[in-house]
């Protein structure tokens, strides 16, 4: 993994807004260099791996009726894929934090410079709520992936791991959600403002 | 109450719940969107018990979220309403008090029919009867409603139906 640069967030002047700007871009053009690439080649690996596992190891292990160690094949084949799928999941994870990094610092610049100020709070909020939404996308599309290997090894795994999924998403989205009400709050109070100002000109 | 007055009511009402009420609102469409559109299609998908687990976790969020955010939003409707009764309503006629009246009414009861069309899903995983027997009580409440509006702008409105 890439040397990891948390991009300094300053602003305030028309110049050091296009600085950050510019530094915003460089870094996710950085993150997507060093990080693009393997997060694509993880995601196909574990699909491929998905494919196979679905397609040819656990059927063929669901045909044999021996027991290891006291466990069924197909049970111990399913846990084996969801390790390696965890593994390789995990590693997407961090990746894609990389990635919105850079993203959430492009939507600051491009939201502040329309509002005249980019400020380190600013790309905070936009960092939380881009990664609290698309880390529940991301957890939702990889327990699609494991579920069927979590059946094989016992019928109530996935659905415990589905309630346990649902209760950090609602946390996880309601912090998201209080970054981006922080973001939109700052504009209602402009545009209170604004009213004001029209109401005292009438 | 004057126009500045109304104003700076509705940037109080902003400024003390604009945020707050937002935050809780976007949380409970967002977990109403992943609830509806993505885990309770996981879940169904596992059998008809981890639907229902799944309905209820969602369903407890949702209801906790909204009904925390109903203060600030029925402030924030009872300042607002002033504008599109002032765009609106006394272009027609109405007296001012009647025309916000009106208008609080009219966005109560849009407000009611949202929320009954959001929990719509929940309630009919649950059982079907019981969104039949919300909505009955839906009707009931926007009946109400109207009524009241009506009391206010009956004349109004025969005024504007002879002329």
């Amino acid at each position: 993994m890439g040397e990891k640069k948390e991009p300094v967030v300053k602003a305030a002047s028309e110049d050091e807004s296009e600085k950050f700007g510019a530094e915003m871009y460089e870094e996710s053009a950085r993150a997507m260099r060093q990080v693009g690439a393997r997060v694509v080649l993880s995601v196909g690996a574990a699909i491929l791996i998905w494919l196979a596992g679905r397609l040819i190891f656990v059927p063929i292990a669901q045909g044999l009726t021996e027991q290891l160690l006291g466990y069924p094949v197909a049970g111990i084949v399913g846990a084996i894929i969801a390790v390696a799928l965890a593994v390789i999941i995990f590693t997407v994870f961090i990746d894609i934090r990389r990635l919105t990094g850079g993203l959430a610092g492009i939507m600051a610049y491009h939201f502040g410079k329309a509002s005249g100020e980019v400020q380190k709070a600013e790309y905070d909020n936009y960092r939380t709520a881009l990664d609290g939404v698309l880390y529940v996308v991301i957890v939702s599309l990889s327990y699609l992936l494991f579920v069927d290997y979590l059946a094989t090894i016992h019928t109530a795994i996935p659905a415990i791991l589905l309630i346990l999924i649902v209760i950090w998403a609602i946390f996880a989205l309601y912090r998201s959600t209080r970054a981006v009400a922080n973001i939109v709050g700052k504009y209602t109070s402009k545009a209170a403002n604004e009213l004001e100002k029209q109401a005292k000109k009438k | 109450m004057s126009t500045a007055e109304e104003i700076t009511n509705f940037k109080q009402a902003l400024r003390l719940y604009g945020a707050k009420t937002l935050h809780l609102l976007l949380s409970a469409m967002l977990i109403w969107l992943f609830g509806v559109l993505v885990f309770i299609p996981m879940a169904s998908s596992i059998g008809w018990n981890a639907e229902l687990v799944c309905t209820l976790i969602v369903l407890v969020a949702f209801t906790i979220l909204v009904s925390r955010a109903i203060s600030g939003f029925k402030n924030l409707i009872d300042t607002f309403s002033v504008f599109p009764a002032r765009k609106y309503l006394i272009k027609r006629g109405l007296a001012k008090e009647n025309a916000v009246a009106v208008s609080k009414q009219i966005l109560y009861m849009l407000s009611i029919v949202v929320l009954y069309l959001l929990y719509f899903p929940f309630l009919v995983r649950l059982h079907p009867a019981f969104s039949g027997i919300m909505l009955i009580l839906v009707v009931i409440f926007v009946f109400f409603l109207a009524l009241k509006t009506l009391r206010v702008s009956h004349r109004a409105i025969t005024t504007w139906l002879y002329s």
